[in-house]
């Protein structure tokens, strides 16, 4: 698939009214059970990551943060993925600056945040580092979720996969919990214990799983027959 | 929420149970490739294996010809035990074979596979099948090596005799193949080959299954489920305005 596709394809992927409604159904399902699994008053910072690329956690963390949005939570999506960041193409906006940029002092925080339509603030990857972990391990790391968390009622942190690098887990000690995205028929199981057994190592508080993928089930179906 | 204390050191012991779980998943598609097998097995049988036929006698023999004909003691009978693999040998030898078959008409290369003799474990009798694809070559041919095999014996081995106690008759039916046996052996092997197949397969495989999987194995809860996308606009296209978010009349 070209990259003007696969683009198309990300921006497609993002809840709006044309989102099928069993879609739609099922974030607002994964969002009440987020707010249920952190409860509270105060800024949440979740962190959706999964075993390995391509399960679907980026599409899974940014219609999250647009699910939280639509009740009227102020949100912030942020993209930690910086080794092959997707959030700024599946919301239209540059990639840089961003986070990394930020990290690297070449920009500030306040440039690096965009306000998309959806009501939602994104920070982007940025410039792709030569060293994304170290990055992430920079005490500016700190400040800046001390900062989100005075301004956000939720933090959502686009992870990549933790099998495959270890930044997942490295913002584990700023994070209130991890969501684990999987996709049925594809995610071995061998990877998720890899990925349980990282995280446990990271002292990980985690919120749960979230499948992808299949039909949406007897959900939907359940919800017809009450309405009648 | 929870911290990482998932189920991940007792994933090997659910291994047993989740085999279990596997194969009744999967044994409605088990059983329908069992019936498929065994279906075809039955066919084969009815179409392509041509029935064969059965006749047999059975016959007592002797190490001592005397006017009875039968053993005085326990000596002649223990010795006629000893020799009766010999007068099993005489009675399929090509001789005797080759004459009967001359007999009926038939060649010794064509009837050669088809005779069979056994011996009694407790008494010195023996039990010559004969089986072919013809009824009445089955009873003419073992009638006929019935008459030989006496003499041949009697010329072979000195002293001994041979008296026929079951004559041949006509086969009743076919003796094989057993179309009902058949089909069992087919429908056990389908199923057994379907078994092995699904299972290992989906052992190797070892791909999340769905939320019930995950919450089973790891005891971390599923806090969402996301429909494929896809699939999900086919639904709406399928049913309809029903199925459009916000519709609901």
């Amino acid at each position: 698939m070209s990259v003007q596709k696969k683009q198309i394809s990300r921006q497609k992927m993002l809840l709006s009214d044309k989102t099928p409604f069993a879609v739609q159904e099922a974030y607002k399902v994964l969002r009440t059970n987020v707010m249920f699994s952190l409860p509270g008053a105060g800024c949440k910072c979740v962190g959706v990551t999964s075993p390995c690329p391509g399960d679907g956690k980026s599409t899974t963390a940014a219609n999250l943060a647009l699910a939280l949005a639509q009740i009227g939570k102020r949100v912030l999506l942020v993209d930690c993925d910086m080794r092959l960041p997707t959030v700024a193409a599946s919301f239209r906006i540059s990639l840089s600056p961003g986070l990394s940029d930020f990290l690297v002092g070449q920009a500030k925080i306040e440039d690096c945040v965009h306000q998309t339509e959806n009501n939602i603030s994104v920070i982007p990857a940025g410039n792709i580092p030569p060293d994304p972990t170290g990055l992430l391990e920079a005490r500016q790391i700190e400040h800046l979720f001390t900062a989100f968390r005075k301004i956000c009622d939720f933090v959502i942190v686009d992870l990549p996969p933790v099998t495959s690098v270890p930044d997942a887990a490295i913002l584990s000690k700023y994070l209130d919990g991890y969501l684990l995205v999987v996709r049925q028929k594809r995610t071995r199981h061998r990877d998720v214990v890899q990925m349980l057994k990282q995280l446990e190592l990271a002292d990980s508080k985690l919120l749960g799983f979230t499948t992808i993928g299949g039909e949406s089930g007897k959900k939907y179906y359940s919800y017809k027959r009450k309405n009648g | 929420m929870q911290r990482t204390n998932a189920n991940i050191e007792t994933n090997k012991e659910m291994d047993l149970g989740q085999l279990g779980r596997i194969f009744l998943k999967r044994l409605w598609l088990i059983v329908a490739v069992a019936m498929i097998c065994g279906l075809g097995f039955f066919i084969h049988s009815k179409l392509f294996i041509k029935p064969t036929y059965q006749s047999y006698f059975t016959a007592y023999v002797n190490n001592k010809i005397s006017d009875t004909g039968v053993n005085t003691s326990t000596s002649d009978l223990t010795a006629s035990m000893g020799l009766v693999y010999v007068y099993e040998d005489i009675m399929t030898s090509r001789s005797v074979l080759k004459q009967a078959a001359k007999e009926c008409g038939t060649s010794y290369s064509q009837i050669a596979g088809c005779v069979t003799a056994s011996v009694s474990e407790t008494a010195p009798v023996v039990k010559v099948v004969v089986e072919t694809t013809d009824r009445k070559l089955s009873l003419r041919l073992a009638q006929k090596i019935a008459e030989i095999a006496p003499i041949k014996v009697a010329e072979v081995v000195d002293g001994s005799s041979m008296r026929i106690i079951d004559p041949p008759e006509a086969p009743n039916g076919k003796a094989s193949p057993n179309s009902v046996r058949k089909a069992t052996t087919g429908f056990l092997f389908g199923f057994l080959v379907a078994a092995v197949v699904l299972v290992f397969r989906d052992l190797i495989y070892d791909t999340v299954q769905g939320s019930e999987d995950m919450e089973r194995r790891y005891g971390v809860p599923v806090i969402g489920h996301i429909p494929d996308i896809f699939q999900a606009e086919r639904a709406n296209e399928r049913y309809g305005y029903k199925m459009t978010g916000g519709d609901r009349k």
